[in-house]
């Protein structure tokens, strides 16, 4: 290759490195920072934080337990959820819907069938776009 | 003098030919008495006897104070035992005793006394009695049928076959049939009293509350007869 052959391609080179930096240097300095208007007293939330409305909700079934064995035809379910949500019940052998003033709630005399009683105790917060929380217990009923 | 001796010899002739009959016809039978044991017990046996029956009484009763209920599905059957895989606690085995233990069919609201013979492989039974480690000695065992409750929301209603289809909160999709047989029933909103409802009245982003039987069999299985069934309109969560 010849020498001016060389020395053409290592100046092009040089001057398209230099376009680049510019062109580079240019876009940042046309970028404008964005400035978000933020109240003085104001929280700022940070960006991976959940917003559904479940969290730390209230829900316990405090009677009856888990796999209770009992003689009763009924029995009473007692709990705590958060105010003014509804409270659904319902099993083979009954159904019952309560909205709860305070937060400790019970149903009374939920039916009980001979044998093995699947419950489903759901809570519905009053949030609209709350995820209903869910308890099933068993209750062995064996009555004479 | 010839016709008395005739007489005589042919009384004497009748006298013994009648006692011959006799003697033929009613066979002497000699008794002896025997003296046995079962026949009047002793009342040290009795004693004991109800000594054995108190003891059992007292054992039952302690089993019962101490009792739980599993219920699983029966993987084996055995002589003196029966394998069942619950739910929640795993696979155990269930101790027959043949003195205490008692089997029972419950259909409705009722329970009948059956066989063990009636138990076999599939069945769903829930055993009562004291529990340790993964044996339970059963003071009962009773085939009954498995109900579950769950909850949804409506996703596809399906008027050409009156089915519906309800994902659940686990992500599940079951297809429910709702047949004439099915108990159908809606929540007033403002009241919270329960009204009857119609196939009709059901629509897609309503919540439902629902039960299905669910044997071992329909593990896998997406698509039941609803038993049934309870709305929640969406109208209430949109106040």
């Amino acid at each position: 290759m010849k020498k001016e052959t060389i020395i053409a391609i290592i100046l092009g080179v040089m001057m398209g490195a230099i376009v680049a930096v510019v062109m580079v240097l240019q876009t940042k300095k046309d970028e404008k920072p964005k400035v978000i208007p933020i109240a003085p007293n104001a929280k700022v939330t940070p960006i991976n934080a959940k917003t559904t409305t479940t969290i730390n909700s209230i829900f316990e079934v405090v009677e009856p337990t888990n796999e209770k064995l009992t003689e009763e035809k009924t029995i009473t379910i007692k709990g705590k959820a958060e105010k003014e949500s509804l409270i659904v019940v319902q099993s083979a052998a009954g159904f019952d819907s309560i909205k709860n003033d305070k937060e400790d709630f019970s149903i009374e005399d939920f039916p009980l069938t001979q044998g093995e009683n699947t419950i489903n105790i759901s809570v519905y917060t009053k949030e609209s776009n709350a995820t209903p929380q869910e308890r099933i217990l068993k209750v062995y009923s064996i009555q004479e | 003098m010839k016709q008395t001796i005739t007489v005589l010899g042919i009384a004497a002739v009748l006298l013994a030919t009648g006692n011959i009959t006799n003697a033929q016809t009613k066979p002497t039978v000699t008794v002896t008495p025997k003296v046995t044991k079962t026949a009047s017990p002793s009342a040290a046996v009795v004693e004991k006897e109800v000594q054995q029956l108190k003891e059992k009484v007292a054992a039952i009763t302690e089993r019962k104070k101490n009792q739980k209920a599993v219920a699983g599905t029966i993987t084996a059957v055995n002589d003196k035992s029966i394998a069942i895989s619950t739910e929640d606690n795993g696979n155990l085995e269930v101790k027959i005793d043949e003195t205490i233990t008692q089997f029972y069919q419950i259909a409705g609201a009722t329970k009948k006394e059956i066989k063990k013979d009636a138990f076999k492989k599939d069945n769903y039974v829930i055993v009562t009695g004291p529990l340790q480690d993964r044996t339970i000695t059963a003071n009962a065992i009773y085939i009954d049928e498995k109900y579950v409750a769950m909850s949804g929301k409506i996703t596809e209603v399906n008027k050409g076959d009156f089915s519906i289809k309800v994902a659940t909160q686990d992500k599940e999709t079951y297809t429910l049939d709702i047949q004439s047989k099915t108990t159908q029933q809606i929540i007033n909103i403002k009241t919270l009293a329960l009204e009857k409802t119609g196939f009709t009245k059901l629509k897609e982003g309503d919540t439902i509350h629902f039960v299905i039987k669910k044997s071992s069999e329909d593990a896998k299985k997406t698509r039941f007869d609803a038993h049934k069934i309870v709305v929640i309109p969406q109208e209430y969560f949109q106040k």
